[in-house]
């Protein structure tokens, strides 16, 4: 009955779920701030305006990388292709703090997500020309993706080092996943950047479809692949490029939503796209409620819950997996 | 005339033609088998018709126009194929499968019209697949989803159909009866499959053409063409042409 219904009602339930969370998101943490106190002396309550970044935040992030993942999911054929198993996270933050490092963030507030794209598509050019050989398969591609992420780490903490005394003193952030960094006047061009790519994505759901059943498929059926695939990747390492700029390194949330919801409510994705953004964008507010009310007096950084909750959801779909899928 | 070859060639190496000078026409109504042994060409020219792959010399023409220069909607709308595909990576059901056979079709912007889920349903119904419509296919066995494959390119409504051994693991009972239905659907496409079961092509196709080393050897209805001595020069083994009660070709094989 309850799934059902969870079916039936694919945008709006999600959509309601999300709104609650958000309202929830707002006024729990480490000090409850019911909703009559959010005015005040005629503003907005100071706390309320640090959460409502922080929801903002997660919410735009946590769609994002649900969109992501699906696209990759689709595009690579791959289930567990996201993009921190693709190692595109770790390009993304290493093109971010070398940006960073550099100064650039003092030239335009652009040129840090540009430097984090960069990143993701070098590293991710890298990771799909090596597991080419073995056809994009699961295997090839993750073992290559979780390599390049791990070299991608150590040349992070590399650059870490030598930025002590500067002002990313401190900014581990990068490599565990953080809402408390973001940078409030970026985060509205990346909401709005996602925004619109879940306009266009859900326009191309129908090709997304198509495009998951192979090149010569998808040709047969009426779409060009090489053009459409390069164009849909493209936008998928933009979305997820600039969740690592605005919060670092937030693994696997790519991985579960789209699992969740595909089997909830089918593969189709010109039914699931908005579902997916929203379940992305309330599971993270609902995850960064939890950092911050888990220990009252200290936050554990959002990507710490991710990871620990997607590892699992991880290990379990290796594990189901059915043996033609290999 | 549908879709026609004028002296294709196509060679994946340099001087090496796999198809080579090949002089094709399909027309309404055509129900034609492709059949040769195995290298001979029968998949590239498939994929030649398709437009997939671009001739090197010589032209596939749809009309006046080349056919792998159309638009690629507007030639999913006019070619369906069927290829010998893998299992999907997703979990697509039995019926999204089959709507994609619309794709072509389908508006970017609005659902599947009543239209489009009336197709879907009667070509879901054809291949006896209305109990598997839910199951996710790539859970199907082999010949599950060359029905699935097939009633996609049935809900697709396009003139020309090009099927790639589609009949290769059906059991006997639904090979006739894919057979049967491909043969008589009402809005008479032309259809060309590429068939290793020459039993199956001599008793149900109205027309064959039979390829040999990147040629064709010989076209025309089974009765022209499925001689002794054609099959003994392309194939390599004796044959005895033998008709059953009921007056259909039966062909018994021999080795050398």
């Amino acid at each position: 009955m309850v799934i059902t219904l969870l079916r039936r009602s694919y945008v709006l339930l999600p959509l309601v779920a999300v709104i609650a969370l958000a309202l929830l998101g707002l006024c729990g943490g480490s000090r409850w701030l019911s909703p009559s106190e959010f005015r005040l002396d005629g503003g907005l309550h100071p706390v309320l305006e640090l959460r409502l970044v922080r929801v903002t935040a997660a919410l735009v992030i946590g769609g994002a990388l649900a969109l992501s993942g699906m696209v990759f999911q689709a595009t690579l054929r791959n289930p567990l292709a996201e993009p921190f198993t693709l190692g595109l996270s770790g390009g993304a933050a290493v093109g971010a703090t070398l940006a960073y490092i550099l100064g650039l963030r003092a030239l335009s507030l652009y040129a840090v997500p540009f430097a984090a794209l960069a990143g993701a598509l070098i590293v991710l050019g890298l990771v799909l020309l090596v597991s080419r050989g073995g056809n994009w398969g699961v295997e090839s591609l993750l073992l290559s993706g979780v390599i390049a992420g791990t070299i991608c780490s150590s040349l992070l903490m590399f650059l870490l080092s030598f930025a002590q005394q500067s002002e990313l003193a401190g900014v581990t952030w990068w490599m565990l996943g953080d809402l408390q960094g973001v940078d409030p006047d970026l985060l509205w061009p990346v909401a709005g950047y996602t925004a619109i790519a879940l306009i266009v994505l859900r326009v191309l759901a129908g090709d997304l479809n198509v495009l998951s059943l192979g090149d010569e498929e998808a040709f047969y059926l009426g779409v060009n692949p090489r053009r459409l695939v390069m164009f849909m990747i493209l936008i998928a390492s933009l979305l997820a490029a600039s969740t690592v700029c605005l919060a670092g390194i937030i693994s696997f949330c790519g991985l579960i939503i789209p699992h969740i919801v595909r089997r909830l409510y089918g593969c189709d994705h010109r039914r699931i796209l908005f579902t997916g953004f929203l379940w992305g964008g309330g599971f993270l507010i609902l995850c960064d409620l939890l950092s911050r009310v888990i220990f009252r007096e200290r936050e554990i950084p959002i990507g710490v819950l991710t990871s620990l909750l997607g590892g699992v959801v991880f290990l379990m779909i290796l594990k189901r997996r059915r043996p033609h899928d290999a | 005339m549908m879709l026609e070859c004028r002296q294709v060639s196509y060679a994946y190496e340099p001087g090496r033609n796999v198809v080579s000078g090949v002089e094709l026409a399909l027309t309404a109504g055509d129900f034609a088998m492709l059949l040769g042994p195995n290298g001979c060409g029968k998949s590239t020219l498939l994929k030649l018709l398709a437009g997939l792959l671009a001739p090197q010399t010589g032209q596939v023409l749809t009309g006046s126009r080349p056919v792998n220069r159309l638009p690629h909607r507007e030639r999913a709308r006019m070619i369906a194929v069927v290829s010998q595909s893998q299992a999907p990576a997703l979990d697509f059901t039995v019926r999204d499968m089959v709507m994609m056979g619309r794709h072509a079709r389908l508006s970017r912007m609005s659902p599947p019209t009543p239209e489009d889920h009336r197709l879907v349903n009667e070509a879901i119904g054809l291949l006896d697949l209305v109990e598997l419509s839910q199951r996710p296919c790539n859970r199907l066995s082999g010949g599950e989803r060359q029905r699935v494959a097939i009633a996609a390119a049935v809900a697709q409504q396009a003139q020309v159909m090009l099927l790639d051994e589609p009949t290769s693991a059906l059991d006997p009972a639904h090979a006739i009866s894919v057979m049967a239905l491909l043969r008589e659907l009402p809005k008479r496409p032309a259809i060309l499959m590429v068939c290793h079961d020459i039993q199956l092509a001599a008793r149900y196709a109205k027309r064959i053409v039979l390829m040999k080393q990147g040629s064709v050897y010989a076209d025309g209805n089974p009765e022209e063409v499925m001689t002794p001595a054609n099959i003994e020069r392309v194939y390599g083994c004796n044959a005895q042409i033998l008709r059953d009660d009921h007056g259909a070709l039966c062909i018994a094989l021999q080795q050398k």
